[in-house]
């Protein structure tokens, strides 16, 4: 496939991904055109998850993982990169950048607040507007009402869908260019999951999404390019 | 042969036997320090021998100066080794698979592996005078030798326990952390170390027992002066050392039961030191 | 964070990591300096020939050789102690204690692992003069008395490593002799000590090389600086780690001080050896253990 064509945003070649001596992604390509979603679909262990943490270079937070070939990345105000020729220190700017949604929620041990916060923190934002930004980001996800008065509350005690828009919050409020969310509705009843599955139609049109989902028809409602590994 | 029955209640006395003995020993220990302070208490002496002097030849069996002593050189110690021996673990983490780093977790291996008493022959033939040269002021032999010494005694135990408690730390975190842009060095300060936290405080508590309990470096290196240190620089004499330095020659001595007190002293720490650690790991986050 | 502030803490991290070995690689390698050329034969044994004294036919009065020999005599007695009661208290807070009898025991073993080792070594002393005045006139701190009170010091130490490495064994592996039909002594025996046999005996080597180099337990339990070899259980034998001292403290002129430094050297030797191998001995188990999954 050629990246050249058209207007792509990521532009995955040749991608190998192994832990330790076990290859879990062997030769994937997958190009995502900028501002639209693209879904990834596959048996389950075929390594989507993994696809996704090598896109924003997670897996060198995974003792012994090792990606080869090109993950070709255009963000704004820059050229076209290949991430995995990144140095160590551009990571964290690289990662704010692409929001990664794990698919089991995985909220900090802090207050409901803090997780949300804890982004903005680190990118020094002012009291203020971090202020601003968790309830904007809360209430996209139509979390809001759910927990404004249990905000100082330890995040562990939210339900598990909660905890799901919590994460997706967080990374919301980071204000990506890219998004890349993992089963983002499998915690959550059918009424949430139409809630968030508009949400993301809304965000497409702003940001460029890769998304896993084994739901088919939600692949078919939601994806402007399906790709399947495995 | 016997039946499956009866070998089974044989081998299981043996087990309760040997746990009964072992598992009571910290108890018959202090029972028989109580037991042989026991005349100093209902003497209603105590007060005298909480006292600041200790002078057998006048009748003065205080052991307060050794209680100042131990105080002083193990709080000490801790101050240095504390915020070391964190800073190693979270060096090692932050650089963690790197080459470096690896030396120095093998290398901070191999200090918890060196014999305290070749820690302090070293150090009495270097330090000493380096310290005695350096401040030009009494022997050397001083409460800031000790110190130094009994930190890098320490440093080990702090650094290896909250190194494997930022370990235990769920990956989760680290990778939550990291998606949302947390560098590594931010990841360890604002989500390992305080998820750790309770187990920073277990490796420093842990940590002072050590530098408390130690006797050799304070006898080899701190003077054992009988007086209560009022500089660094000053000599002086720990619970430890005292017990170690006081002749067993006649065991019916008042001075001689002094020293019971001491143990007491320092058996009465470590136990409140590790029921402070049980509570400490109760508590919520 | 501000880029100020991350760099300050990267500094102070790196100093940390350099000045610390540093400050250690320093007292060590003056130790190595002064200690290495006395090493020799004639350290160890002074003017006898060491066929003579390994074979006990002459004493040794100018080497470390008899401090060595009773190093090696009072730790193969505590350990030959502290072993089986070790083991055996481990077996039973693992697998058959339950509940508030297994909580109490836990703070037990915590606490006598945090007892100084002096005040253990007070203990045995006040055995002594018990034993002494109740017993026998003829027992004073000796030989005997010093492995016991060692013993104590290291028991804890197996105590724990024994817990620990049964219960990490996994319970599909328990489960599965159970599911055929063993009881659960047999399971134990056949099944799970095999299993964990490496890292009890690493725990062991540990806690050997800490009843090695400690010196407060023996020096109040019945070690002296000149003694020879210890010919019955109740004698007063010598010890590498109470030499040094002695020397540091007692030393006439530089040939004994030399002594000493050869003698913190050898010492250094047998600890090292005796903590390199069990920590050779942990990564063994611990890839025999990865490599089932």
């Amino acid at each position: 496939m050629s990246a050249s064509a058209g207007n792509w945003k990521i532009a995955v070649e040749n991608l190998d991904v192994f832990y330790g001596t076990r290859q879990v992604l062997k030769n994937v390509n997958v190009e995502a055109a900028e501002k639209s979603l693209t879904c990834i679909v596959g048996p389950s262990g075929c390594g989507k998850s993994t696809f996704l943490m090598a896109i924003n270079r997670l897996i060198d937070e995974i003792p012994g993982a090792k990606a080869k070939g090109k993950i070709r990345v255009k963000l704004n105000d820059s050229h076209p990169m290949d991430v995995l020729k990144l140095g160590d220190d551009r990571l964290p700017q690289l990662r704010r950048r692409i929001g990664l949604v794990f698919q089991n929620p995985n909220v900090l041990p802090m207050s409901v607040f803090n997780n949300v916060a804890f982004p903005l923190k680190i990118m020094r934002a002012r009291k203020k507007e971090i202020e601003e930004k968790v309830e904007n980001a809360l209430k996209k996800v139509s979390l809001w009402e759910e927990v404004r008065s249990r905000l100082n509350y330890p995040a562990r005690e939210l339900s598990g869908g909660q905890q799901q828009r919590l994460c997706l919050a967080r990374v919301l409020a980071m204000g990506p260019e890219i998004l890349l969310l993992d089963e983002p509705t499998s915690f959550l009843d059918e009424r949430l999951a139409i809630k968030i599955e508009s949400l993301l139609m809304e965000l497409k049109k702003e940001i460029t999404i890769v998304m896993v989902s084994h739901y088919l028809s939600q692949v078919n409602r939601l994806a402007d390019r399906v790709y399947r590994l495995g | 042969m016997m039946d499956c029955r009866r070998k089974a209640q044989i081998s299981r006395a043996i087990l309760v036997l040997s746990t009964v003995v072992t598992g009571s020993m910290a108890l018959v220990i202090f029972l028989f320090l109580f037991r042989f302070s026991l005349p100093l208490f209902s003497s209603g002496s105590l007060g005298k021998f909480l006292s600041k002097n200790w002078d057998p030849d006048a009748g003065a069996f205080g052991v307060y100066p050794m209680i100042a002593g131990s105080a002083c050189i193990a709080s000490l110690a801790m101050v240095l080794a504390a915020p070391l021996g964190v800073a190693l673990a979270v060096f090692m983490e932050l650089y963690a698979g790197s080459r470096f780093s690896r030396f120095l977790r093998y290398f901070v291996e191999l200090m918890s592996g060196i014999p305290t008493v070749v820690y302090g022959f070293s150090a009495l033939f270097i330090l000493v005078p380096l310290v005695r040269n350096t401040f030009r002021y009494g022997s050397g032999f001083c409460v800031l030798s000790a110190s130094l010494v009994l930190a890098l005694l320490v440093i080990p135990t702090v650094s290896l326990i909250t190194m494997d408690r930022i370990r235990e730390v769920p990956r989760d975190f680290v990778l939550a952390a990291g998606s949302l842009g947390a560098s590594r060095l931010e990841t360890l300060l604002r989500v390992q170390l305080p998820y750790a936290w309770r187990g920073v405080i277990s490796a420093v508590v842990l940590g002072g027992g050590r530098a408390l309990g130690d006797t050799i470096i304070a006898l080899m290196l701190a003077g054992n002066a009988v007086s209560v240190p009022s500089s660094l620089l000053d000599s002086a004499r720990t619970l430890t050392a005292h017990i170690a330095l006081v002749s067993a020659a006649d065991y019916e001595s008042l001075s001689f039961k002094a020293i019971f007190l001491c143990g007491l002293v320092l058996f009465l720490f470590s136990m409140f030191s590790i029921v402070f650690l049980r509570v400490v790991e109760r508590l919520k986050e | 964070m501000n880029r100020v502030v991350v760099l300050t803490i990267k500094v102070l991290l790196w100093v940390t990591a350099v000045v610390v070995p540093c400050f250690v690689g320093m007292l060590l390698f003056f130790l190595l300096d002064k200690g290495l050329p006395v090493i020799s034969l004639k350290l160890l044994f002074g003017d006898v020939a060491p066929v003579k004294a390994l074979l006990l036919r002459e004493r040794v009065f100018d080497g470390i050789f008899p401090a060595m020999a009773g190093t090696f005599l009072v730790v193969l007695l505590s350990v030959m102690w502290a072993i089986p009661m070790g083991v055996l208290s481990g077996i039973y807070v693992a697998e058959f204690a339950g509940g508030t009898v297994k909580k109490i025991l836990d703070i037990s073993f915590d606490v006598l692992a945090s007892v100084p080792s002096i005040v253990i070594g007070l203990f045995g002393l006040t055995l002594a003069i018990f034993l002494h005045k109740n017993i026998s006139h003829r027992i004073y701190p000796c030989l005997l008395i010093s492995s016991a009170a060692l013993a104590i010091l290291i028991l804890p130490y197996i105590v724990r490593t024994t817990e620990l490495s049964i219960e990490s064994v996994s319970l599909p592996l328990r489960l599965a002799g159970l599911s055929l039909g063993a009881t659960k002594q047999r399971n134990l025996l056949s099944v799970i000590l095999p299993r964990c046999s490496g890292g009890i005996l690493s725990g062991v080597i540990l806690a050997t090389g800490r009843a090695a180099e400690d010196t407060a337990v023996i020096m109040l339990t019945g070690v002296v600086a000149s003694a020879g070899i210890p010919h019955s259980l109740f004698s007063r034998f010598e010890a590498l780690p109470f030499y040094i001292y002695y020397i540091s403290s007692q030393y006439a002129d530089q040939y004994e001080l030399k002594k000493g430094f050869g003698a913190a050297i050898v010492l250094l030797i047998i600890t090292g050896m005796l903590f390199g191998f069990a920590h050779l001995l942990k990564k063994l188990v611990a890839r025999k253990i990865n490599g089932f999954d």
